[in-house]
């Protein structure tokens, strides 16, 4: 007889939190919308291999990594898939059969690849996933389910909204403050009230006892934590982010839906079993997949020829089917996208100006048009500028972390001026406009108050509302011209000569330059131009300003680089290191705004009057391309006349900066394809269509590969997450989109609801990535083209965890080559596969392909 | 003359479907007429409340319609929206114009039947599901309840409202009562609450419309229905109000989302709205209708800055080194403050009218107003506090030139203790939710306020998970 020992409580909490902890694996954390990052929703699959992962998630998910095969079958008609495509894709993923074998019925031979190019189009589609991970309430009373996800909704946005009033969910320990006040809800049953008010006194304890009740270890117990945690995803992944502080975790969280579902379903509900797919018909779709198969290919066969046919198909499973169309896809956009072979060096004279843009594919265009109306060099770093800062503006706000989210800021840098009196107007200018704000915000949300407030304020703001709506950018100037009338913005300066030694400075200097592979050749002015984009009204706007920043605007990374680069004591550290940045260069900071393309100088004040000549022919190459790189947008965005003279072009995009009515103020990244590691010379003259990050790199100038290694592992990381974003937005719009902007319901800081209430959404906008029922942006899987030696790249990627899981599990394709004259080899589990490329397709990207989905 | 220029708007939405710029066109052509009657009603002591009504509808229509045409860029639905608002601006026109109390009730009827139209915007979500059946009932029952009120009006006494002042004491009870459930379902109050807050299903416009034209209809009807020589409506009307008041208001107070926040204070608002109307306040009700629809059109339009604002707000810089005013000191000030603003009241000659049983809640403005400049650190605060105040102290006066100007009064108003009691419960109710309160009492109240007037979520049905190319909202048809 096996006696259990009594539990004791300790060892149990850490098994439960390890439980829960598992079961989060399904979630990707999520930032609050203020600083919305793009990543992947899917990181927690990205250990296992791409289509096993793909069945994973359709399972807890109910949805899928691709498009549904008719779509890719209709791509194929469209001729955005060929054959050739196809046969690539197969070569790629089919091992248990030669693709060359021909195999000889009723006297005809038949290649292998023929009957399996057939099934690709031929076969019944593979049928799209459902979700089989669901809970006990889902499985067994909908609508109980409903009712405890309203509550669990209810309950978790009092904590992460901010309400007139504080939660009492606040006072003290959550778990602890929730049975109190759940015990006094009278909105929850009686019974269910009774219930919590007899809950354990840990949210550890209370999980522990419901496993125990439904007899679930293991696997199973992970499973059934999970399908809670899936039930409401948003939530849940907002408060696995720690960051946010809602004074809950994911233990709780479980805690709370576990135990309204076992106080709340009706006694005697059986426990909870998974669901199982429906399975057993596997069979008989094989079947019907030979018999189309048979049908298309118009031969009578025998049936040893026929259980032949069937022995080939089972070579190429459903699930790798949808891969090669996938990848067949793929293949097609990366001929028009990879840079080719034996590309002439032109050698040039000392360029005007050099001028270093985020690897945002936004900036490609404005580099395009730069690089087309003068003979500017134009470079791409991450919009960082590799400055992990934490900036504390001259107002005294709070900090901001300006760096990559999976960063900690590596130094305080402060904003402030030599003009103490200015500095001090401005201060109290800022204090005085939210003071107003205060003011009103304190009236409106109070108990008896905003009844004479709203009928007053409305004779202001109902013609202000009117005034915002004709005339916006009016509207605006008027509105930011008040405000600096109240607080007059001085000239400052950052300090990062104050927060980074002299040895930090230098070795900060050195790696950036060697990271994007200048190291001579430097321009009279080096201009570091970070980015971010004028919206308004828009809670999503984080989603549009620098990744690398944190959703945050790029100007105060550009502006301490600049700084740094132009200290002499780093400059004269930096020619001991090799790097000889001439006297007469200066390196200046300014910010692409992507919705209107101006590049404003950030601190013109700083700037010498010697380089005065070199600005005047900057700024005028500068407005020459904002015009082009606008024009070009506003083509493709919904809602522009189609011709539009230049004065039009810019107040078009000025309108749509300070439109409050303005859903698509631009595209953002929507329609990323790949990222592009190497000089700028494989790519330049080449319109890539923004949808390519471009990382400057020279592999001549970084000996040891550890540039490369950052670049690898840091800006291409943040890349696929940014493109794993964009195409889960658009494949699954309702669970990894954030849908219409329409319905937007602001909570807090964290995020929206659509309509009065639900899950908090997560991902973009439906205005992010489509316009109407039609997705814009195309769902591929990064492709990354690194130029630079082959086993240099391989050593790389066997070194880090993440970007061999990425490169093995097919996350995203890794091509390399040499150098210009060599072709590109693709980068599999298997070892380097050639994959020539370059010279594939001599068309014009554009025309043929980029412009399909525009 | 305004329900012919109704007609044809109707017209034309029909006949150009897909001419929104004409849409928008006449919406403003509409607007400008009817700005024009409001000018000659005021000249000439014409029907001001039904023009200045009918004004506000066709501007806020107008300025919604403008915003709509680049805020659903793309939407599948847009040319329905802009088709269905105009036809609400036409069918709030019609209410606001009709002389007689039947064409009142058709313009009724169609507005009812607009805002089921524009409800359908929110696409085949499950959400859409709860606000449409939430609405039709709730709207079905005010519009039984109208249709039968004006059938009686027109069968005992006659088709016009003055002819209500004829009804005997009975007959006027009953229709009382049926024009308060009409007035107070349309208001979004209490106990027919619960179609507004589900209403959020649809698009931001929408809501705009909604609470800027559309819960102010009862008003209107109150207004017409001032002859009617009954307590009951008033009685019925001002408890409703006032218990919306109290607890809409406090709802509102823990509402996290900001829609949810605007939609308890129009709830709220509307309650006060209700007061004064029972009190027979016309005059301030109808400033607080115009003002409230500028302001709350104007917020949900400006929606989406909540996150901003904030992110603003939390990360606002604090500098302590300043001197801060003490409790004591900004209370003081702020008592003092609106004790100011009550006498400008009386001197304006202010207890002679109805509307001064609301005083309360313009010193209370300018208590919360005074007690928050004093609170922040900016230099300004002294400067805050007495613009707040003079603001208050010269909109007290308007109130009572405009009580005095347009005398329509009750032919039987609630008593005056209704708005003082009110002022008194929405305090007390919000106090409850505050830690102010004991902290059983705060649970209670806070977890009643949390769950007050939240529709459903109903459960998910399978189409609603099956994968698709476009959010769910943008389907067509549920498959």
């Amino acid at each position: 007889m096996i006696s259990r020992t009594p539990d004791p409580r300790a060892p149990r909490a850490i098994d439960v939190r390890g439980l829960v902890i598992a079961a989060a694996q399904a979630l990707a954390p999520q930032y609050p919308l203020h600083r919305f990052i793009a990543r992947s929703p899917y990181a927690g699959y990205e250990e296992s291999a791409w289509d096993a992962a793909r069945l994973r998630i359709g399972a807890e998910h109910g949805v899928d990594l691709t498009r549904p095969e008719p779509e890719f079958r209709a791509l194929h008609r469209a001729g955005q898939i060929n054959d050739a495509d196809l046969l690539d894709a197969l070569d790629g993923l089919v091992h248990d059969v030669a693709l060359d074998r021909i195999l000889s019925w009723g006297g005809q031979g038949i290649a292998v690849r023929d009957i399996l190019l057939c099934d690709l189009l031929h076969s019944p589609p593979v049928t799209p996933p459902t979700q089989t991970l669901r809970t006990l309430g889902a499985q067994r009373a909908p609508h109980l389910q409903a009712r405890i996800d309203e509550y669990v909704s209810r309950t978790v946005a009092s904590l992460a909204g901010h309400a007139p009033a504080p939660s009492p969910l606040r006072d003290g320990a959550f778990w602890e403050s929730w049975r109190r006040v759940a015990g006094r809800d009278l909105s929850l049953p009686a019974r269910v009230r009774r219930g919590i008010r007899a809950l354990p006194s840990t949210p550890e304890e209370t999980i522990a006892r419901a496993l125990e009740h439904g007899e679930l270890v293991g696997d199973a117990a992970v499973a059934f934590l999970r399908a809670h945690l899936l039930a409401q995803p948003g939530w849940a992944a907002t408060i696995a982010d720690g960051s946010t502080a809602l004074g809950v975790t994911l233990t709780d969280y479980v805690a709370v839906r576990v135990a309204l579902e076992q106080l709340w379903l009706p006694p005697g509900t059986p426990s909870w079993q998974p669901d199982h797919a429906a399975s057993g018909a596997d069979d008989e779709r094989h079947a019907a997949r030979v018999a189309a198969v048979e049908t298309a290919l118009a031969v009578a066969l025998t049936p040893t020829e026929r259980a032949q046919l069937s022995r080939v198909l089972l070579a190429l499973p459903e699930p790798t089917r949808i891969e090669a169309w996938q990848s067949a896809f793929e293949r097609h956009l990366a001929l028009a996208i990879a840079p080719r072979t034996r590309v002439e060096a032109a050698v040039t004279a000392r360029p005007p100006a050099q001028v270093v843009l985020c690897i945002d594919p936004r900036s490609e265009g404005l580099r395009r048009h730069l690089e087309s109306v003068s003979d500017i060099e134009t470079l791409g770093f991450a919009g960082f500028f590799a400055l992990a800062l934490a900036v504390h503006d001259a107002a005294g706000s709070a900090a901001v972390a300006s760096c990559p989210v999976l960063v900690a800021p590596r130094a305080a840098v402060h904003e402030s001026s030599a003009d103490r009196g200015a500095l001090e107007r401005y201060r109290a200018g800022v204090e005085s406009l939210h003071a107003a704000d205060s003011v009103v915000e304190g009236v409106a949300e109070s108990p008896a108050a905003p009844y004479a407030y709203a009928e007053m304020a409305g004779w202001l703001t109902g013609p202000a509302g009117f005034a915002r709506t004709v005339a916006p950018v009016a509207s605006s100037r008027i509105a930011t011209t008040w405000q600096r009338s109240i607080a007059p913005i001085p000239a400052t300066r950052l300090d990062p000569d104050v927060a980074f030694a002299l040895d930090e400075r230098v070795v900060y200097a050195e790696s950036a330059l060697r990271m994007m592979g200048l190291v001579d050749g430097f321009a009279r002015l080096v201009v570091l131009c970070g980015h971010g984009a004028t919206v308004a009204n828009n809670p999503f706007a984080a989603s549009l300003q620098c990744g690398a920043c944190g959703g945050h605007e790029g100007a105060p990374n550009a502006r301490a680089a600049a700084a740094i680069f132009n200290d002499p004591e780093t400059r004269q550290a930096l020619m001991v290191r090799g790097i000889r940045i001439p006297s007469d260069t200066i390196f200046v900071a300014a910010q692409h705004d992507t919705v209107t393309d101006h590049v404003r100088l950030l601190e013109p004040w700083a700037i010498p009057a010697s380089h005065a000549g070199d600005l005047e022919a900057l700024t005028a190459a500068l407005q020459v391309a904002r015009l082009g790189n606008a024009r070009e947008r506003l083509r493709e965005l919904p809602g522009t006349a189609r011709e539009l003279s230049d004065a039009q072009v810019i107040a078009e995009t000025e309108r749509r900066a300070a439109d409050w009515a303005q859903v698509y103020p631009e595209w953002g990244l929507c329609g990323n394809v790949a990222m592009i590691i190497g000089p700028r010379r494989i790519t330049a003259g080449r319109d890539l269509g923004r949808r390519v990050f471009l990382h400057s790199y020279e592999a001549s100038a970084d000996p040891d590969g550890s540039a490369l290694e950052t670049i690898l592992t840091a800006p291409m990381i943040v890349a696929q997450w940014i493109n794993a974003q964009y195409s889960a937005s658009t494949l699954a719009p309702d669970r990894f989109g954030a849908g219409s902007k329409t319905l937007h319901n602001v909570v807090g800081e964290v995020g929206v609801l659509s309509g009065y209430g639900g899950d908090l959404r997560s991902g973009l906008p439906w205005q992010s990535v489509g316009v109407g029922i039609a997705p814009r942006h195309e769902p591929v899987r990064l492709q990354v083209f690194v130029q630079a030696p082959l086993e240099v790249v391989g050593q790389i990627v066997s070194r880090s965890h993440v970007v061999r899981h990425l490169v093995e599990g097919r996350w995203i394709a890794l091509r390399a080559r040499a150098d210009e004259s060599t072709d590109w080899s693709l980068l599999t589990r298997y070892g380097w596969r050639s994959q020539p490329l370059a010279d594939a397709a001599a068309s014009d990207p554009r025309t043929q392909e980029l412009n399909s989905w525009s | 003359m305004l329900a012919i220029a109704a007609l044809v708007r109707a017209m034309t939405a029909a006949s150009h479907p897909r001419a929104t710029t004409v849409l928008v066109a006449v919406t403003w052509t509409g607007a400008a007429l009817s700005a024009i009657a409001m000018v000659q009603a005021v000249a000439t002591g014409g029907d001001v409340f039904g023009t200045v009504v009918a004004t506000l509808a066709l501007t806020v229509t107008g300025t919604v319609q403008l915003w709509s045409r680049r805020h659903l860029e793309g939407d599948p639905r847009q040319r329905r929206f802009l088709a269905l608002s105009s036809l609400l601006a036409a069918a709030l026109v019609l209410t606001a114009g009709a002389e007689s109390a039947p064409l009142f009730a058709v313009g009724w009827i169609a507005t009812s039947a607009v805002v089921i139209g524009l409800l359908t915007l929110g696409g085949p979500t499950p959400q859409t599901g709860v606000a449409l059946r939430r609405t039709a009932a709730t709207f079905g029952l005010a519009d039984v309840a109208l249709l039968l009120a004006v059938i009686v009006l027109s069968t005992r006494a006659g088709a016009q409202f003055a002819d209500a002042a004829a009804l005997d004491s009975g007959t006027a009870a009953l229709v009382g009562t049926l024009v308060a459930v009409a007035a107070i379902a349309r208001a979004g109050a209490a106990p027919l609450h619960g179609w507004l807050p589900s209403t959020l299903a649809a698009p931001t416009p929408v809501s705009a419309l909604l609470h800027a034209g559309v819960v102010n209809a009862g008003a209107l009807l109150l207004v017409r229905f001032a002859p009617l020589d009954a307590v009951a409506a008033p009685l019925i009307v001002g408890i409703a109000g006032g218990l919306t008041v109290a607890i809409a208001g406090t709802a509102m107070l823990t509402r996290p989302d900001i829609k949810g926040r605007l939609v308890q204070s129009t709830a709220a608002q509307m309650g006060f709205m209700l007061i004064a109307c029972a009190i027979g306040a016309y005059a301030l009700a109808l400033v607080h209708v115009v003002g409230h629809a500028l302001y709350k059109s104007s917020r949900f339009l400006g929606a989406g800055s909540a996150l901003a604002a904030e992110h603003r707000r939390a990360s606002a810089p604090s500098r302590a080194a300043d001197v801060t005013v003490s409790r004591r000191t900004r209370a003081a000030t702020a008592s003092i403050a609106s004790g100011a603003v009550v006498a400008v009241a009386i001197a304006a000659g202010s207890l002679s009218h109805p509307g001064a049983a609301l005083l309360p809640f313009i010193a209370a403005t300018v208590w919360v107003g005074v007690w928050q400049s004093l609170g922040s650190r900016s230099r300004a605060r002294g400067a805050l506090a007495v613009t707040l105040t003079a603001i208050a102290g010269g909109y007290v006066v308007l109130w009572a030139a405009l009580e005095t100007a347009y005398p329509l009064t009750a032919a039987a108003p609630a008593p005056a203790w209704l708005p003082l009691a009110t002022f008194a419960l929405a305090l007390s109710t919000a106090v409850a939710v505050t830690p102010l309160s004991p902290r059983a009492v705060r649970d209670t109240a806070y977890a009643a306020a949390s769950a007050w007037a939240r529709p459903p979520i109903p459960a998910h049905r399978a189409r609603d998970l099956a994968p698709s190319a476009a959010p769910l909202e943008y389907r067509r048809t549920p498959r």
